[in-house]
């Protein structure tokens, strides 16, 4: 972790979960559900929706064509499903979006389905069922989970029926409840199998993190997973926020002067740094750039270290300097560029001539 | 609007920037990127880590891709006209933290999908003798209008550029993605033998668009081989080429 300094400080911190993988139940299913929020968009709420999240814990794709997520309040026996597609690999998410009840929150990442359910915050049900039908169970416990194409279930808060000895914690506004283990635990039993986390829905895009040793295996040891949200963060700093030439005459050739920006992005595709300036005023003068890349830039097209580009005066289109294609190192990049005259001054009236630079960054 | 513009200053409060903001030298910007679901809001947090107040103005641009991938500035995109800056000018003490609330404005009826928008906030020169210089962070927000979320993506032909496979991705959904090591990874054979397997720069796709996503081919390849590009997610797929390196 390159910029822990960096990165430690906008984060949502969600621990889960130390859970023992010991009571493993026999017939648990490989797709799980491995995290569910029901605060979307409400008041405080971290996302602008609810979602419930699965996951495949066992060791083959699993082709979701036909199966649904059904959702039912806590003491009802009516069902709504929400249609998934695709397939889940294993170790992979797969992400449902579902409701908002307002305006509050940021986006989900992409979903994999989408659905209308609206998810009680205080307690309800959800079922990971292998069909369309809706469920006809859930007013008390133990109902739904031996019911035929169920192949998770889960009661929380409220719920009037729950897989196990009792219902998982009710989520609330920043909170979702997650399964333990990062999903790879299953005994069946709700109260067991779920605690409370911060939200960090993943869809089908995250990377694998396949279950060791397959989905359901016991083992003689607990584990206890972390979860971090950290935040993108991208930073400019400049060597001195004013270049003077100082007095030149009309025919001068006058030195660059060095202008140093470090750029610092926890952004894994980098970013694009520009530049570009204003007319001089009260008369224009030729003025340019040459950059040098710290390591792991590229510069643009045109630009050089040993060769000033004229900079264009906006509103033309920016001057590329360089790009990145990774996170910048803990330090920062460092551009070293030079800023210069193109050739000897031109013969001019006297007088203050003054123009600024601009340099912008923009994450890849 | 000059009557208007005082009331739209906020002067920092007075946080110190150690508190909660990264330690980074100049200025730093957080989130670095957003995604606003139509109708809600969003605020990005400025550190000012100089030794100087910075009067920062605010405004919504566009945010176009080139084909590799690389940010443009550009007057105008989708997403532009849907996001709201509530803080057209902010005043950031020297060590402390100022605040920018975006909004996603859901005035009218618009097709599900993602629309691209970027917010730029730039930081005033201080003026004084010479050449100003001054420095502007561009933060790209996605617009998110809900519906049914279609993510697809699609293998184009294959081109090699110096050491570089440039493969052509669309984006046949209605949603941004990120093509990285997790989408799309492609394996050079040379008869029964994999010689290299590779993951791409990471590049963002807006919906709807193509653009080439770059594999680095490792010097040790050359001469004809079978490329065979995997789409691994959201949605799967495979294509094979020949091609002499």
């Amino acid at each position: 972790m390159r910029h822990r300094h960096l990165l430690l400080v906008p984060l949502v911190i969600a621990l889960l979960c130390a859970s023992s993988a010991a009571h493993a139940a026999g017939g648990s299913s490989s797709l799980v559900i491995a995290q569910l929020y029901a605060s979307g968009g409400n008041s405080g709420a971290t996302y602008a929706n609810d979602y419930v999240q699965l996951f495949n814990r066992g060791t083959s794709s699993v082709d979701l064509t036909g199966w649904t997520v059904q959702y039912a309040s806590a003491a009802s026996t009516s069902w709504s499903p929400t249609a998934l597609s695709g397939t889940i690999a294993p170790g992979r998410a797969y992400l449902v979006q579902l409701a908002s009840g307002g305006t509050n929150g940021t986006a989900l990442p992409a979903a994999d389905a989408t659905g209308t359910s609206n998810l009680a915050a205080t307690g309800g049900k959800v079922a990971v069922v292998n069909n369309a039908t809706p469920l006809a169970c859930g007013a008390t416990a133990g109902s739904c989970a031996g019911s035929a194409g169920v192949a998770d279930f889960v009661g929380y808060g409220t719920a009037a029926d729950f897989e196990g000895a009792g219902a998982a914690p009710a989520p609330d506004a920043t909170s979702a409840i997650a399964r333990a283990a990062g999903g790879c635990t299953d005994t069946d039993s709700n109260t067991d199998d779920f605690s409370s986390v911060a939200a960090s829905p993943i869809n089908s895009s995250a990377a694998a993190a396949p279950c060791s040793g397959g989905g359901g295996s016991s083992s003689a040891f607990a584990s206890a997973s972390v979860r971090l949200q950290i935040q993108s963060v991208i930073a400019i700093a400049l060597g001195q926020p004013t270049l003077d030439f100082g007095g030149l005459a009309a025919g001068a050739t006058a030195p660059p002067i060095n202008e140093s920006v470090t750029v610092t992005s926890n952004d894994t595709a980098g970013y694009t740094l520009t530049a570009h300036r204003t007319a001089f005023s009260p008369r224009d003068l030729p003025l340019g750039l040459s950059a040098t890349a710290p390591a792991g830039g590229s510069l643009g097209a045109g630009i050089s270290s040993t060769v000033l580009a004229a900079l264009p005066i906006a509103p033309a289109a920016d001057l590329t300097i360089g790009s990145t294609s990774a996170a910048a190192p803990a330090s920062g990049d460092v551009w070293a560029t030079k800023i210069g005259f193109i050739g000897p001054l031109p013969s001019v009236p006297a007088g203050q001539y003054t123009a600024t630079v601009t340099y912008t960054v923009i994450p890849r | 609007m000059r009557a208007v513009l005082p009331a739209l200053v906020v002067l920092a409060v007075a946080a110190p920037a150690s508190a909660g903001a990264p330690r980074r030298a100049g200025l730093v910007v957080w989130p670095a990127r957003t995604t606003l679901v139509a109708g809600s809001s969003a605020t990005l947090h400025v550190a000012n880590h100089t030794r100087a107040t910075v009067t920062l103005s605010v405004r919504t641009m566009g945010l176009a891709l080139d084909v590799r991938g690389a940010p443009r500035l550009v007057r105008s995109s989708p997403g532009t006209a849907l996001v709201l800056v509530r803080t057209r000018r902010v005043v950031v003490a020297a060590g402390a933290v100022g605040s920018v609330s975006l909004r996603a404005t859901a005035s009218r009826p618009l097709a599900a999908g993602d629309r691209p928008a970027l917010v730029l906030l730039t930081a005033r020169s201080a003026g004084g003798a010479g050449i100003g210089v001054q420095v502007r962070i561009g933060v790209p927000v996605e617009v998110r209008v809900p519906g049914a979320v279609r993510r697809r993506l699609e293998l184009g032909a294959l081109r090699v550029r110096r050491r570089m496979l440039e493969l052509i991705v669309r984006n046949r959904g209605n949603v941004a993605e990120r093509v990285g090591g997790g989408s799309v990874v492609v394996e050079v054979w040379r008869g029964p033998r994999r010689l290299a397997t590779l993951r791409p720069r990471p590049r963002d796709l807006f919906p709807h668009a193509a653009g080439l996503v770059e594999f680095r081919l490792p010097g040790r390849v050359h001469g004809r081989v079978r490329v065979v590009a995997h789409l691994v997610a959201p949605t799967s797929g495979r294509r094979g080429f020949s091609v002499v390196l």
